[in-house]
C-alpha cells in the first residue's frame, strides 16, 4: 500500500468528526484509504460514536410539500405560462367561433323579422275554405 | 465543477416551456428546498413562501442558465439559503421582544424519549449552534450534499467546512448528551 493510500488515526477521526459514521457520506478519497481499516475494532469504535449522533439527527423529519404548494410552484413556470397563453388563444378562436354563430342566427332572425307578415303566401286555408280572402 | 450537472437536460427542457420538465424538477426538488427552508426557519408556512420564490427565481434563471458554472442544485441551495437568511436577519430585527421561549435541547438522563420528543430537542439543538455550523450540518447532513457543493454554498474551503461540522458535531453531542467529554 503506497503512502498515499494510508489514513493516519487522526485523520479517520478527523473525518467522522465531520462526516459522520456511515462513510457512505465522506467523500470519496478518504472514503477509499478508509475501507481497509473498518476491520479493525478502534477504527469500528470511532464510528459507532458518530453514528450515535447520527441516529439521532435523523430524528428530525420534516413533512413533504403538499400537493397544492406544489401546483402554486408549478403554475409560475414558464410551461405553465405557455400553456395558459394557448388556453387564452383556443378560447379566443372559441368565442370567433361562437361570434360567427351568434351572428349567423342574428341574420337568420333579422332576415325573418324583416319579412312582410302578411305576405298571403302560404294561403291560410282551411277544411271550410281559403280564409285569407 | 465536479462532474457533469445531472439537472442540466431538465433545466434546458424547462427553459423551451416543456410542461413535464416543470413537474419533474418541482417533485425532485421541492422537497429538498422545502426541507432546508422549514429547517432554517422553524416555521412552515414561511419555508412554504420562501420555497415558492426559489422556484420563481428559477424559472427566471432556467432560460439564461449557463452549464458548466454551477450544478442547478447547488445554485438552489444557494438561493434558499440566502433567502433564509434575510428572513432571519429581518426577524431578529423586528421581533427581538417577542422570542418564543428557548427549549432546553438536553434530554434528562432518566427520559425514555418518544420519536417526537427526540424530533424536538433535535431541532432545538441545531437550532442553538451557530449560524455557520448550523448551515454546515443542513446541508451535509440534511441535504446530503458533498463537500464540494457544501462548501461552495457556504463560500468556504473544504477544511474550513470541515472544520465547522466537527465542531458542530461536537456541540450536538455535548448538547445532546451523548457522551463526549468537553474537549473545545
Amino acid at each position: 500500500m503506497s503512502e498515499k493510500q494510508t489514513m493516519s488515526p487522526e485523520r479517520f477521526r478527523a473525518m467522522a468528526e465531520a462526516y459522520g459514521g456511515s462513510i457512505r457520506r465522506w467523500p470519496a478519497e478518504p472514503r477509499r484509504q478508509a475501507e481497509p481499516l473498518l476491520s479493525d475494532p478502534r477504527y469500528g469504535r470511532i464510528l459507532s460514536e458518530a453514528c450515535a449522533l447520527d441516529e439521532f439527527l435523523d430524528e428530525w423529519t420534516v413533512a413533504p410539500p403538499s400537493r397544492e404548494l406544489a401546483a402554486r410552484i408549478r403554475l409560475g413556470a414558464p410551461a405553465s405560462i405557455r400553456e395558459y397563453f394557448a388556453r387564452w388563444r383556443l378560447w379566443l378562436s372559441g368565442i370567433g367561433l361562437a361570434a360567427a354563430l351568434a351572428g349567423a342566427l342574428a341574420g337568420g332572425v333579422a332576415v325573418a323579422a324583416l319579412a312582410p307578415m302578411d305576405s298571403g303566401w302560404p294561403p291560410l286555408t282551411t277544411a271550410f275554405g281559403d280564409l285569407s280572402d | 465543477m465536479n462532474g457533469e450537472d445531472p439537472d442540466l437536460a431538465l433545466i434546458e427542457r424547462i427553459a423551451r416551456g416543456e410542461a413535464d420538465a416543470v413537474r419533474l424538477l418541482v417533485s425532485a426538488k421541492l422537497p429538498r428546498v422545502l426541507a432546508l427552508a422549514t429547517r432554517m426557519l422553524g416555521d412552515r408556512p414561511e419555508a412554504e413562501d420562501v420555497s415558492q420564490e426559489v422556484f420563481e427565481r428559477a424559472w427566471k434563471q432556467a432560460a439564461r442558465w449557463q452549464a458548466g458554472r454551477a450544478r442547478f442544485d447547488t445554485w438552489l441551495h444557494t438561493v434558499t439559503l440566502n433567502l433564509c437568511r434575510d428572513r432571519l436577519r429581518r426577524r431578529r430585527e423586528t421581533t427581538v421582544a417577542e422570542l418564543p421561549e428557548q427549549v432546553d435541547p438536553a434530554p434528562r438522563p432518566d427520559e425514555a424519549m418518544g420519536e417526537s420528543q427526540r424530533s424536538r430537542c433535535v431541532e432545538a439543538a441545531v437550532r442553538q449552534l451557530p449560524a455557520r455550523q448550523r448551515e454546515a450540518i443542513l446541508l451535509v447532513h440534511y441535504q446530503d450534499m458533498s463537500n464540494i457543493e457544501a462548501a461552495g454554498v457556504l463560500g468556504v474551503s473544504i477544511e474550513a467546512l470541515e472544520s465547522l461540522l466537527a465542531r458542530a458535531r461536537r456541540s450536538l453531542r455535548r448538547t445532546l448528551r451523548l457522551g463526549v467529554e468537553d474537549d473545545e
